[in-house]
This record gives C-alpha cells, structure tokens and sequence, in this order.
C-alpha cells in the first residue's frame, strides 16, 4: 500500500521521516496532519515517533536505519538521542556516529541486510554501520552518483534506483543486494527517490505530487499490494494440494 | 582577437547565417530526454512484469567478471573496486587489479583511497563545477546549413525563468530580427542611462547624473542610513539623501514620458545592480516598470559606467551573432563537456604512472576548461612541461640511470647507487695547514666525523702510502675529539657542581635576610666566605645574589625589600644584588617595598653611589630638594588652613540657624496681638536704624504669623493687619479663627 503524503507543502517525504520494519521516524511540524498519516497506517504495527536530530527537521536525510538499528550523526544532542532510545524498541540499536560525511541518509541506502554506501565514507563508520545494522556494506554509486541514499530507495522485498542507471548497472546492483531493481521516479519526475519517499516492506509513503504510474510502479516493485496469504493460495497451493491428497 | 559575426538586424546577414538552425550538439549533451511520470516506459513495464534478482556477476566498474556471487560480494568490498569508482567518478579509466596492486605496493597511493581522507574541498569543486555544464552558459550556441557554430545571447531567446525547449529556440531566434525594438535602461552609482533602438538606431536617449554615492568611499547614503547607528548629519550626506530621492522622480518623470515607445518595446534590458539601484525601477507605489514583464531581461556581462555610449556598447553587444567557426573546429577549441573533467592531483599522479598516453598538458588543459579554481585556497602547483633542453637533459639522465639498473643489480628499481668518491687535496693544503685557523679545522673534522658511518666504504685495492698517512691523521684526529668531548663532559660536571652550590649559598643568603639576622648575612657577602666557595666562581657573589632564590623570582633584594630589612637592603646592594631585577610580576625591589623606610633607603643608597647601577629601570625616584620639600610643606600647609575655615564657617551656620530656630519658636508662641505688635515695633526700628546701621547685620523684621518664616521686604498675604507667607498659612489662620470663633 503506497500513501501519498505532504510535509508542510513540501513533496520530500523522505527527508522527513525515516521508516524501517521495526520503527518510524517523523520529523516535528507546524501540524499534526504529517504525522497523523504515518500513525493511522502504522500504528497498528510499528511505533511511529516524533523526533528532530541536532534540531533539524530534515531527519530522513541525517540518520540512517534498519529493523536492527539506528545510526546518528555526531551533531545529535544528548537530549535527542535520549528521547530516541526512550521511545524505539528494546532492540533496535541507537548510535552515535563520528562521520565527516554527517548527511549519513543521503550516503549510505539500507535494508535489513545488505547497504550501499558512499565511496568515501569513512572505514570505521563502515564497521559500526555492519555492526549496528548487522548489514553487509557495498560501496557502489547509483547512475554515477555518490549520493547513494539520496537516489535509491531499498526495502527486503526490492528497490527503486534513479531513473538514469543504465540496466547493466541495474543488474550488476540487483544481484549484488539480491532484491530486483527498477529505474524509476516519484513525485511527478523526481529523480531522488531515496528523499522523495520511505518504505518498508509493508508499506510505503511518497509525496502528494507522485502520479499514479509511478504509484504502480512503486506498488510492484516493493511488492506492497499482494496480500500476504496470496503465496499459500497461488504459488505453493497446487504442491499442497497434491501432497495432502 | 576580432569576433567574426553579424549584427541580427543585418537582416541579409542574418538570414545568411541563421539559415537551417538548430541547436548545436553541445547545447543538447548533458540534457536528459524528458522523463514522462504519467506513462510507463516500455522497457519498465517488462521489467515490472518479471522481477527477479539479476545474476549479472560482473563489475562494469572494474571491467571484471566474476564466477559466483560470492566473489562479487567480496569484489565490492575491495579496495581496488573504490580506487576505480573514484577513478572513474574522476572521469579516469579503470585500473586492472594488476597495476593496482602495484601501486598498493608502492604505498603512495593507498591514502587517497582510504576513506575520508581524501582532500573534502576538491569534492566540493567537483560537485559545484557538474552543475555547470553548456547549458548554463550566457549564450545559445547554435550550428546552421554551413556547419557553423553561431552564438547568440540567451536572454534575447527567452528570459530566465522559463527554460525553453529547442525548438522555440530557434524560432526565436529567426524572429529576432523583426524584433527590433529594444530598450536598455542602466542604472548604478547615481549614473543613469537609458536608451530606446530601433534597429541599430536610437530612437531616444537620456543620460543624466546625480551625487548620491559617496566619492572614493562609495555605497549609496541610504545603504549607510539603513545600516543602524547615527545618520551623519553632515552636508554631504543630506545632498546625497536629497539626491537619491531626486534621481527616483527624474526616473520616473523620464519613463512615463517615454511611455509610448516602452509599451511598443520588443526586449526591455535593464543593468541595476543591488536593491537600491533595482528599488529605483521597480519600487515605489506605481513602479517605473512592471516587475512580471516578460520582455524584462537583464544585460547578461558586466559593463562600465551607466553613459550613453556604454548603453550603445552594450545594445551592440547583445545584437551580435558571433560565429565561432565549423563545428568540428569548435569542439576542439572549447573543451566538449566541463563536467566530471576534474582530477585530483594525487589521481593524476597515479594516472600519470599507470598510463604514460595521457601527457600532463592535455590532462591541464582540461582542468583549465572546466573548472574555476577555488582562488582562496591553496592548490597544488600546476605541472609544466619542462623546457626544451631541460627536457632534453632529463631523458639522456633517465637513459643513463636506466643502464645503471641494468648493470646495477637486479630488485633495486628506482634506488639510487651511491659512490663515494673521496679527493684528497690533504697535500696540496699541508703547506698551509699552519695558517689554518684550529676552529675551522675542526669543523672539518666533525664533518667528516659524522659522514663517516653513513658512507660505506668501498673496498679498496690498492693502498698508496697516501691512504695509509690519510687513515694514521684520521685516528690522531679522533683521540683529540676524544679528548675534547671528556673534557666537554667535565666542565659540564663542573658547571652543574657549580650550580648545586650556588643554590645552596643562595638558601643561606635567603635564610639569613629571612632571620632578619645582619651579623649572619655580612658572613654571607664576607669575602673569607666567597673564597670558600669553588675557585671556578668568578663573580660568585653577583650572580648569586641576582638569582631569583625565593619563589616567584624574587632576588633576595626583593625578599629584603618586602621584609623591611633597611640595613640589608644597602648591604647587599652595596655587594652587587641588582635593583633593577624583576620578578614575576615584573616588579622591582623598590615596588615591593615594605614601608616608607625602606624607600627612604633604597633613594639614600642611590644618592651615594649614583654611578653604581643604571637607576632608570629600578623606579626608585631621586629624594626630594630642599625647595621641592619647602613647596610641598607649603602646600600643605594652605590646604589644611582651608579645611579650619570650612569647619569654621559650618559651626558659625549651625549656630545662626539654631538662634533663628528659637527666634521662631518664640515667636510662634505669642498671641495674634502680640505678633502685630511686635511687627509695627520692628517696623519702626528699622525705619530707624535704616543708614545708621550697616545692612550686613540684618534683622528679621516680620514674620508669618503661621510658619513662622522669614517674610521680611517680601509682599505679604493679609488680612485683619495679619500678614503671611502664602494663601496656605492664611487660610489656616482663619480656620483657626472660625474655629475659635465657632467654639465662643
């Protein structure tokens, strides 16, 4: 299920939440209208919360996590963080990272298991990411871009890349993260999907602009509107059947 | 260099050269075809159909293909795989895991890959100078039939907002010589130049100029007064406040005479640099030229002094189509695509030792087209092809050194072989060796002495007897350097010996002021006592005395000084402790003294022995002259003088205003009746005694039959032969009287 959404007039969703499998992250606004979005879809399964970092709203572009993790930059307040490790689950792991590279959403593009990072992001920031997020690092571009995070957008399930990666680079990535890929847009055109959008693996968020092509194409490629029964009674029905009778 | 081209308003010309235009090719390089979000691209939609996990195990990045993705994954992680990403981010070609390893090896390399650490400001050049490609250029390059390059200047096609398609372009750019009326408007500094062409004609024009920047010093007054703080007050800055306001109503007067001839305008241009100037044009309650004109452009260079010919410079300039030559030649001459040209210094050292093709001038040139330096840091210096004959040099050298390695030994590439050659000219300076001076000798041999061990003697074959001398000189010379460092070594010892005892007398010297003790402390500076010390101590007993012993680097002058010791003070300086030392706090003996007796004797010692020490430093002031004292005791004398007056004369107050106390109260105690009496009584003494009696002694004649006060030759409030200061004292009399009244 794919929502479209707008934070104070401003399509960049991804700049102002961060979502993964086992948390969200929703910048502090004007309004609650932003917020209450990601509540009534979320709530039910994940804790959405209020959070700035090092008082920026921009907090999608300053952390990165995963269902394993949080990392922050080295510019986040103690009070921030303490209120983040309040309010994330027990095991979701929260670190502070000395990175020069502080955007660490805009460098590094994660799932629960592999990450694209930044050519030069720092070697111990890679340890801490493989350690924390318990990922295996990568360091690519995507569509000669450094700003990996800022143009790529990854769940478990696939990943939507800039819509200028060539499709050997498209294959080359797909089968080093091991999820399919597709070059693709939000936002009516946006080609920074990774700030243009959040996603996990069950549901997804983009601006209010995004059409619905690129809706679908969002929809299928992070697999958000089959239902979950649909393996049991499509693909494994007919082995089941034959093995029961 | 001449500019070849036309004006467009040649319409011949122009016609000529227009013919068959279209955008040229590095006006569309760079330019992404147009991504349409509503509809589905073919080759997605198949991609969509199908999503599975691609097995491409290869790296495009590397050139490499791998066999299983698990050799993939681990490809990602290597440090070869980054030096190639940034390589090719660099715009560089890949490095086979070869030649990287080579590289590796030699280590020099292996820190621009590592990381962060690479230099963060040549990314930030890099990313600047990608956002600048042809596009953003100030012209429109465009090719025609003949396969010219031609230019004409963006602003005449569309204005900056929009960002227009190709083929309106062109379209424009045909029409623009039917279009051609144009208006140039510039303003700055208090110049004002504008003028209206029709075709390469003037039509109109009008330049004038007012004082509204300050001379030399610039920035418009307004600029001044808005910035806080006092507006200046002088003539100067009201004439350029006046002026200002002045030059907005001559604009305006100006622009709506013309109005006629701007509404018929094709292109308006306009140069206002800052608010101010641009407030002029587009500021006010009915604004001199609409803001959200599309025909507004600005003059897209920079130009000079707002005057009639600069407006003509400048309308010339923006009608000219330049031609820039064929195509093919105008690739060459501008680089084809500024973006990701850039290479970091280090990389292109490493590109340089990996690929000799790419020659240092090309990859300069490159630079040179793309980038602006960053001027306020500091670069690396640019490398130059060497001269000629310096070249020339380097290769027949390279060559040699090449031979050398082949006959050198094998695995000791690049290191340089040493051989020493020693040249004796001992023979030829033994006559003179008497002359040469010991000092100089020496230091020859400590030379030699410390080449020595990092020399390697190579094995000599046959010994002369002239080695054989040179080797027995060598060894004598040796012993005597010997001899020369133990007897270094022992005055050093002696030196530190000399040292500990010094402490030690200055303790005593410390503990006999301290004591207070005199007899202990002439023991001290006796010379029986100095001569106990080591015999090496010339002047034992000043540097002693000179060194600051007690904390804070006092001398023990100062501790005496501090101490009051009076008859130390003259003791010891009389022995040589200077009174010019400073302590810690850069105080002298003399500042820190104790008491008045102290200074007294620090000035008498200095008044006896006035040679001894340079004083003007010691801030111990020469004692008073007798006529100095006289003056001062004087001055004294009449300051106390004045304080007895000023008491004197307090007292005497208090006393008169004391007997005027008890007047009053007196007075205030006697009936009305009285009180009349008494004041027709005085009257009458004082018609008396008037001229008699010398005024200065005066007499309180009359007074408020209320307060009490003194009214006396002032005019009074009566009634009843009453008589008041005020209608107050007046009133509560007679509310006295009613009530008095009243109670009868």
């Amino acid at each position: 299920m794919a929502v479209r959404v707008q934070f104070e007039n401003n399509n960049e969703v991804g700049a102002f939440a961060k979502l993964t499998n086992s948390y969200c992250l929703v910048a502090i606004g004007g309004s609650e209208n932003f917020y209450s979005v990601f509540e009534a879809e979320l709530a039910e399964t994940v804790p959405v919360i209020h959070a700035s970092l090092a008082g920026c709203r921009i907090i999608g572009r300053m952390c990165v996590g995963n269902k394993n993790g949080l990392l922050v930059p080295n510019t986040t307040t103690d009070d921030e963080l303490q209120h983040l490790r309040n309010s994330l689950p027990d095991r979701v792991k929260v670190q502070r990272v000395e990175e020069r590279l502080s955007a660490l959403g805009n460098v590094i593009a994660c799932n629960d298991y592999v990450a694209l990072v930044h050519p030069d992001l720092d070697k111990e920031t890679e340890e801490i990411l493989a350690d924390v997020l318990e990922v295996e690092v990568f360091r690519q571009t995507v569509a000669s871009n450094v700003l990996v995070g800022s143009y790529c957008s990854l769940s478990n399930r696939g990943g939507l890349v800039h819509p200028r990666t060539s499709i050997q680079d498209q294959d080359e990535l797909s089968s080093l993260l091991q999820v399919p890929l597709v070059a693709g847009t939000v936002n009516r055109g946006s080609e920074v999907v990774g700030a243009g959008m959040v996603v996990n693996d069950w549901c997804a968020f983009c601006g209010l602009d995004t059409t619905s092509t690129e809706i679908s194409v969002i929809e299928s490629v992070f697999k958000l509107n089959e239902a979950t029964p649909a393996a049991i009674t499509s693909e494994m029905r007919s082995s089941l059947i034959e093995s029961m009778s | 260099m001449e500019k070849k081209g036309c004006c467009i308003f040649e319409r011949e010309e122009y016609e000529e050269l227009s013919s068959g235009l279209q955008l040229a090719q590095c006006m569309l390089r760079g330019k992404a075809p147009t991504l349409d979000p509503d509809t589905l691209s073919p080759e997605v939609s198949k991609q969509l159909e199908d999503l599975v996990v691609a097995d491409a195990h290869s790296c495009s990045c590397c050139s490499v293909k791998f066999p299983n993705p698990t050799a993939q994954r681990a490809h990602f992680k290597l440090d070869w795989h980054r030096y190639n990403l940034k390589r090719q981010l660099a715009g560089l070609s890949s490095v086979p895991e070869e030649s990287f390893a080579a590289l590796a090896d030699r280590g020099d390399d292996i820190e621009s890959i590592s990381g962060s650490e690479s230099e963060s400001e040549t990314e930030g050049d890099r990313n600047e100078t990608s956002e600048q490609g042809p596009t953003r250029h100030a012209k429109v390059f465009f090719r025609n039939s003949k396969d010219q390059v031609v230019s004409l200047y963006c602003c005449l096609l569309s204005s900056s907002k929009d960002r227009p398609e190709p083929d309106t372009l062109v379209n424009t750019a045909l029409q623009l010589t039917h279009q051609n009326k144009w208006a140039i408007i510039m303003l700055g500094g208090g110049h004002f130049a504008a003028a209206i062409f029709e075709g390469q004609e003037a039509i109109v024009h009008k330049t004038f100029h007012l004082y509204t920047v300050r001379a030399k010093q610039g920035g418009s007054q307004s600029t001044r007064d808005s910035r806080g703080g006092n507006h200046p007050k002088s003539a100067g800055a009201s004439l350029r406040r006046y002026n200002e306001q002045q030059l907005v109503q001559l604009v305006q007067e100006l622009i709506s005479t013309w109005e006629e001839h701007i509404k018929s305008c094709d292109l308006i241009f306009y140069r206002a640099v800052g608010p101010n100037n641009r407030s002029v044009l587009f500021g006010g309650k009915n604004p001199p030229l609409d803001k959200t004109d599309s025909r507004l452009r600005t003059v897209p260079f920079p130009t000079r002094r707002a005057t009639y010919n600069e407006v003509k410079r400048v309308h010339g300039m923006l009608s000219f189509m330049e031609v820039h030559g064929l195509e093919s030649e105008f690739q060459t001459n501008y680089p084809p695509s500024p973006e990701r040209k850039y290479v970091s210094s280090k990389e292109e050292k490493a590109s340089g030792k990996t690929d000799d093709v790419e020659s240092s001038p090309r990859s300069r040139s490159k630079t040179k087209g793309g980038i602006k330096p960053n001027r306020a840091k500091s670069r690396p210096s640019p490398q130059r092809p060497l001269p000629a004959t310096l070249s020339c040099t380097a290769s027949e050298s390279e060559m040699a050194s090449e031979d050398d390695n082949v006959t050198g030994g094998a695995g000791s590439e690049g290191s340089l072989i040493c051989q020493d050659v020693q040249i004796s000219f001992n023979d030829n300076v033994e006559n003179f060796d008497a002359m040469i001076k010991n000092e100089t000798k020496k230091k020859k041999d400590k030379g030699k002495q410390k080449k020595l061990p990092g020399t390697s003697y190579a094995p000599v074959d046959n010994r002369s007897k002239e080695d054989i001398e040179k080797e027995e000189l060598a060894k004598a010379k040796e012993a005597e350097k010997k001899m020369k460092l133990a007897e270094k070594k022992a005055r050093k010892k002696a030196a530190a010996e000399l040292k500990k005892k010094q402490e030690e007398e200055g303790k005593e010297l410390l503990g006999a002021i301290q004591s207070g003790d005199l007899s202990c402390l002439q023991t001290c500076l006796s010379p029986a006592f100095i001569q106990n010390l080591p015999s090496e101590l010339p002047e034992g007993l000043d540097q002693i005395l000179n060194l600051p012993l007690a904390e804070g680097n006092n001398t023990a002058l100062h501790v005496a000084s501090r101490l009051g010791a009076t008859c130390m003070i003259s003791e010891l300086m009389a022995c040589g402790a200077n009174p010019s030392a400073w302590n810690k706090k850069c105080q002298t003996p003399f500042s820190v003294s104790a008491n008045k007796d102290v200074r007294k004797a620090f000035q008498n010692f200095r008044v006896e022995h006035p040679e001894k020490f340079d004083y003007s430093k010691s801030l111990i002031p020469l004692p008073l002259t007798e006529e100095e004292a006289k003056e001062i005791a004087e001055k004294k004398a009449a300051q106390k003088k004045a304080k007895k007056d000023r008491e004197k004369a307090k007292l005497k107050a208090k006393a008169e205003e004391k007997a005027e106390r008890e007047e009053r109260e007196r007075f205030m105690a006697l009936s009305d009746r009285e009180k009349r009496a008494l004041a027709a009584e005085r009257r009458i003494l004082a018609a008396q005694r008037r001229g008699t009696v010398d005024e200065s002694k005066k007499l309180v004649l009359l007074r408020c039959f209320i307060c009490g006060s003194d009214i006396s030759g002032q005019t009074t409030f009566d009634y009843n032969n009453n008589k008041f200061c005020s209608v107050e004292c007046l009133r509560a009399h007679r509310m006295q009287d009613n009530s008095d009244l009243k109670r009868i």
